[in-house]
């Protein structure tokens, strides 16, 4: 334990530097050069497990991110044959006062994300409770449950953009066969982010649900039995029982998609992207369009840099939020 | 605690400072072809023999006329050449990355002068073409430069650089269906706007599958199309001071009347079709009259493609009174200045550019800029009626700004609006303050 | 009477479950049999102005497919980033996540699990420009580098969750015999974990298969994936939904075979996950 600890509280760098002058034990002249390093490695395994993936991430990480914060400081749109112009706060200063895209796109992305995630949530959990009893064919229904979210996203998306489409689409014929006037669907302004997040929740809510009958099936049988002696129905063992013991696992299976979904990007793209008019412009598209589009890179920075705080928000107070259950 | 805080800050300079030096070096790239003006000696086709050059351009109907040719120019001149067409949202976006990057990797590019030309200039993407033209030891003698109106090369000039060279030209025209107009009780294309909104009525048949008016309603797409409207009322997009003008009475009117009519005979879900899904829709034959630019012709002309070419007729788009309402838009084809390969980049575009290929696309009835060319006799008399007539008066679809990507969106929000039935008189108020707030930063 | 009202209760309850279920099933499945009968479709009946429910199935739109496109080469591909930046994600994130489970060092984590948080869009441009000077732009390195940044720390996430359940003595044994570190790690934990690893490398495999934004930007001709190839074909002219829907189904299939093979590892991987947050 005690090596763990210095292993944890010892800086890498100077771990690596510091550790073989530490060493007289090891320093013995019989010892082969191998075993020294085994010796030393063992006491420092946390340092020598976990450089290569923390420098992989640092390598591919740091550029980006501190380039990316030099950027929105900076008027540059003519890419590599000009250079950037400092411009100091102005780019952040125009996000929040000047642009009115930014803020609708910015309600979207709440929108969405908490109307998507909030019906996954309890869709799935409703699922996981339907699947967790016992019945025929059930592991041939949980992979029908699984395939909308490996199934690939851009393939997904088409088939609903498809499946949308007023004139050639499935979902207009059916509403005319049912006596109901068709549908504009994703050219609806009104309906299409509902829409998106429509095709978000059937992509997710398999996930959540999966997570929670695997919590579920590791549930320990007394709580119910003493509900069940207590006289608690199915409901209420559910509710006071069965719910406060899965929550934790529901919780993080929550903050999981919260983060994806405020970065959802690909269905957008592919079913609308950001139409009709400005209708499914999320902050993600948004960025992607001032970047691609519009090549005002430095804008676009800035606003990455507010939608990564956004993310990272939203993501973190749900977790204490957590917590703070506990 | 306050040492590591500073090296940070002290670390995050020196990665930024790493990341302006990216961007401004120069990539070593050993065999980099010799500079203009180090060329001399006599023309020769062959003088690249071996060299691979890659070619981005965007999948449209020119794109897939020249593809079967490039053959030709690969045995010509010994030269491959790379050809990446992707569609025209991805292709923007992927050129706009690579030269961004200022990646080296792409030689030859096409683009609209309308579009970019002013944002790419300024930008440094485009290579001045004038020093190769003028080396003769780089131009062949046959290629007659002088063949291309000058309105059309002043078009491709920005600050006196010549940056592009046209390869095609396109008006904004009617495509209609005679078979349908004719069941309608009409002989004639429709030669104003009232008589379209007519004919528009008469010939919409849902129970068929069959709209009688089709027109882009897809935000940044549509506005080359709105140009025409707002001719037709007086309006502008900007006035002479460059300040936007399509929030003027005559304005809104226009816009209105453009969503009226795709409100009203449109197809459904009109807001999110391009020309790519009204081509479709055309081509399965769901619509009866379709306002879109004349490069779309070749593909409604391709039996392979539709069944109802023999019943498309064409015309130049209706304008109410005696001022033109008439527009153009225009592909050109311009070498990167961040490319290794130039000259040989040059012996390309000046071959896509040469009077035999511009003659064997204009035969197929797509006209590249050049004077002395004729269409081919297939390609339908009122196809080159239409073209010729509404060229004649034609201004251009966009609105000349820089930022015009920017510009198109906050516009085309505003056809949305009005196609949907809502305010269109709000909607066109705050993307004219948009429009001036944009160009605006543009003059910073 | 009570005695006979049970069983009746017992069934409506048994009935009512099945319906749910049914009701669960059917947009779910919908969605796949769409697909799929589209792809089967003969091109009128995908252009006439009205859905057509019934139709004469056909492989043309897969033999469109295949002919018109390098859709071999895509699906090579996107197999290629994927088992490459798999393999990685294996080689760096297993020791990592040992260490970060068995020292209780979230911190270290955290920095892993960051780039999941960083809004992808953010690397494109830098990542552009960094390949493009090494002259890595249309290679698979270049791919399998970006890629790294979606399966790192998801195989990072996930493996956290499987070693932290690995009971103590399973590590003191091996001290005990006085294996190094590195021994035991190779030679004890990673064996008897396997099923975790196994877990979390097909996770991760679909997570890359699936992936659209950096192949958009980074990819060139020769590397494209598959997702990035499939909405390129939403070119003009007839817009092809039958084809579109082929490749969909194409492309969907590996995953759901890996997925249908490996269903309670996923479900595990997942789970495992997130138990241990």
């Amino acid at each position: 334990m005690t090596d763990t600890k210095t292993a944890i509280g010892v800086p890498r760098e100077r771990n690596r530097s510091g550790g073989p002058r530490r060493t007289p034990r090891s320093a013995r002249g019989g010892e082969s050069v191998g075993r020294r390093l085994s010796a030393w490695v063992d006491r420092h395994v946390l340092a020598v497990f976990t450089t290569p993936a923390l420098a992989f991430i640092a390598l591919t990480m740091l550029f980006p991110v501190v380039f990316t914060i030099y950027l929105s400081l900076t008027h540059w749109v003519g890419g590599a044959s000009r250079a950037p112009e400092f411009i100091g706060l102005e780019n952040f200063i125009r996000l929040f006062t000047d642009d009115e895209r930014f803020w609708l796109a910015t309600l979207r992305t709440i929108l969405l994300t908490a109307g998507a995630v909030l019906a996954q949530t309890v869709l799935g959990v409703a699922i996981a409770v339907l699947l967790h009893r016992k019945f025929v064919l059930s592991g041939l229904v949980r992979s029908v449950v699984l395939l909308p979210m490996i199934a690939t996203p851009v393939a997904i998306a088409l088939v609903w953009r498809l499946m949308f489409h007023p004139q050639l689409g499935v979902l207009n014929d059916i509403l005319v066969r049912l006596g109901l006037p068709p549908s504009d669907w994703l050219a609806n302004p009104d309906l299409a982010l509902f829409l998106v997040g429509v095709v978000d929740t059937w992509e997710w809510a398999p996930l959540i649900a999966l997570i929670t009958l695997a919590g579920l099936t590791a549930l320990p049988e007394e709580p119910f039995e003493a509900a069940s002696i207590d006289g608690a129905n199915g409901w209420q063992k559910f509710w006071h029982v069965t719910l406060p013991m899965v929550r934790p696992i529901v919780v993080v299976a929550v903050v999981l998609r919260l983060i994806e979904a405020l970065k959802t990007f690909d269905p957008i793209l592919v079913m609308t992207n950001g139409g009709p008019g400005f209708a499914t412009e999320t902050l993600n598209i948004y960025a992607y369009n001032i970047a691609f589009q519009y090549q005002q890179l430095g804008y676009s920075a800035a606003l990455l840099i507010v939608f990564f705080l956004l993310v990272l928000l939203i993501s973190s107070s749900v977790l204490s939020l957590r917590r703070g259950k506990e | 605690m306050k040492r590591r805080a500073s090296t940070k800050i002290i670390g995050g300079v020196a990665i930024a400072a790493f990341g302006a030096s990216l961007l401004t070096a120069c990539s070593p790239g050993g065999e980099a072809l010799p500079d203009v003006d180090e060329i001399s000696g006599d023309f020769d086709w062959k003088r690249f023999d071996g060299e691979t050059i890659r070619f981005v351009a965007g999948l449209q109907p020119w794109q897939e006329q020249i593809e079967p040719l490039i053959p030709e120019f690969e045995e010509l001149t010994g030269i491959d050449v790379e050809m990446e067409a992707l569609p025209e949202d991805q292709f923007r976006q992927r050129l706009q990355v690579e030269l961004t990057a200022g990646s080296s990797d792409i030689d030859v590019f096409m683009t609209s002068v309308q579009q970019d030309g002013a944002r790419f200039a300024n930008s440094g993407w485009y290579e001045e073409l004038v020093p190769y033209i003028e080396n003769e030891s780089l131009t062949s003698p046959d290629y007659d430069f002088s063949d291309f109106s000058e309105s059309v090369l002043e078009g491709h000039t920005f600050d006196g650089t010549l940056s592009a060279l046209p390869i095609q030209l396109e008006v904004q025209m009617l495509f209609y269906r005679k078979d349908l107009i004719e069941a309608a009780g009409y002989d004639a294309p429709p030669a104003t706007l009232d008589e379209l909104d007519e004919m528009a009525a008469a010939t919409t048949d849902p129970g068929n599958g069959v709209f009688g008016w089709a027109v882009r309603g897809k935000r940044a797409a549509a506005v080359t199309q709105l140009t025409s409207f707002l001719a037709n009322h007086g309006a502008t997009y900007m006035d002479d001071e460059g300040k936007a003008a399509f929030d003027s009475p005559e304005g809104i009117e226009a816009i209105d009347e453009y969503g009226r009519l795709l409100r009203e005979y449109g197809p459904s879900g009109s807001v999110n079709n391009g020309w790519e899904e009204l081509l479709a829709m055309f081509q399965a034959g769901n619509i009866a009259l379709w306002a879109d630019n004349s490069g779309q012709a070749a593909a409604i002309r391709d039996p392979e493609q539709t069944e109802i070419t023999d019943e498309v007729g064409y015309a130049p788009m209706p304008q109410n009174g005696d001022d033109s309402a008439q527009t153009f838009f225009g592909w050109g084809a311009a070498i990167s200045s961040a490319s290794e390969k130039k000259p040989a980049a040059w012996l390309f575009l000046q071959w896509l550019t040469s009077a035999e290929v511009v003659a064997e696309l204009q035969e197929a009835g797509i006209p590249g800029g050049r004077q002395s060319i004729e269409f081919g006799d297939d390609v339908p008399h009122d196809f080159v009626d239409a073209f010729q007539t509404s060229l004649a008066t034609a201004q251009p679809q966009l609105p000349q700004v820089q930022s015009v990507p920017e510009v198109r969106d906050a516009i085309g929000d505003v056809l949305v609006a009005s196609i949907q039935g809502g305010d269109v008189e709000a909607a066109a108020t705050s993307a004219a303050d948009e429009f001036d707030r944009i160009v605006e930063m543009e003059t910073r | 009477m009570t005695a006979r009202r049970r069983p009746v209760r017992k069934v409506a309850a048994r009935t009512g479950f099945y319906a749910l279920l049914l009701l669960m099933l059917v947009p779910f499945a919908f969605v796949f049999w769409y697909m799929i009968s589209t792809s089967l479709k003969p091109q009128q009946a995908l252009t006439s102005s009205t859905f057509q429910w019934t139709f004469t199935p056909t492989l043309a739109n897969y033999a469109q497919v295949m002919q018109q496109t390098d859709f071999l080469e895509f699906a090579l591909n996107s197999m290629l980033v994927g088992l490459g930046s798999v393999a990685i994600a294996l080689g760096l994130g297993l020791p990592a996540a040992y260490a970060i489970a068995r020292y209780k060092a979230p911190k270290l984590a955290g920095i892993i699990l960051s780039a999941r948080v960083t809004p992808g869009i953010t690397f494109l441009i830098p990542l552009f420009i960094i390949f493009s000077r090494l002259d890595w732009v249309d290679t698979y390195r270049a791919l399998i580098v970006a890629h790294l940044l979606i399966t790192l720390p998801l195989v990072t996430w996930l493996m956290i969750g499987f070693f932290e359940e690995l009971p103590q003595e399973i590590i003191d044994s091996a001290r005990v015999d006085g294996a190094s570190a590195i021994r035991t790690f190779l030679q004890v934990i990673l064996p008897v974990t396997r099923g975790g690893i196994a877990s979390a490398a097909i996770l991760a495999f679909i997570f890359s298969w699936n992936h659209f934004m950096f192949s958009v930007v980074l990819a060139g001709r020769t590397t494209r994936t598959l997702p990035v190839a499939v909405f390129e074909f939403m070119s003009y002219g007839q817009i092809n939904w039958g084809a579109i829907a082929a490749a969909a189904t194409v492309m969907t299939i590996p995953v759901v075979v890996l997925a249908m093979f490996a269903q309670r590892h996923i479900v595990q991987g997942l789970a495992g996950g997130a138990v241990k947050g």
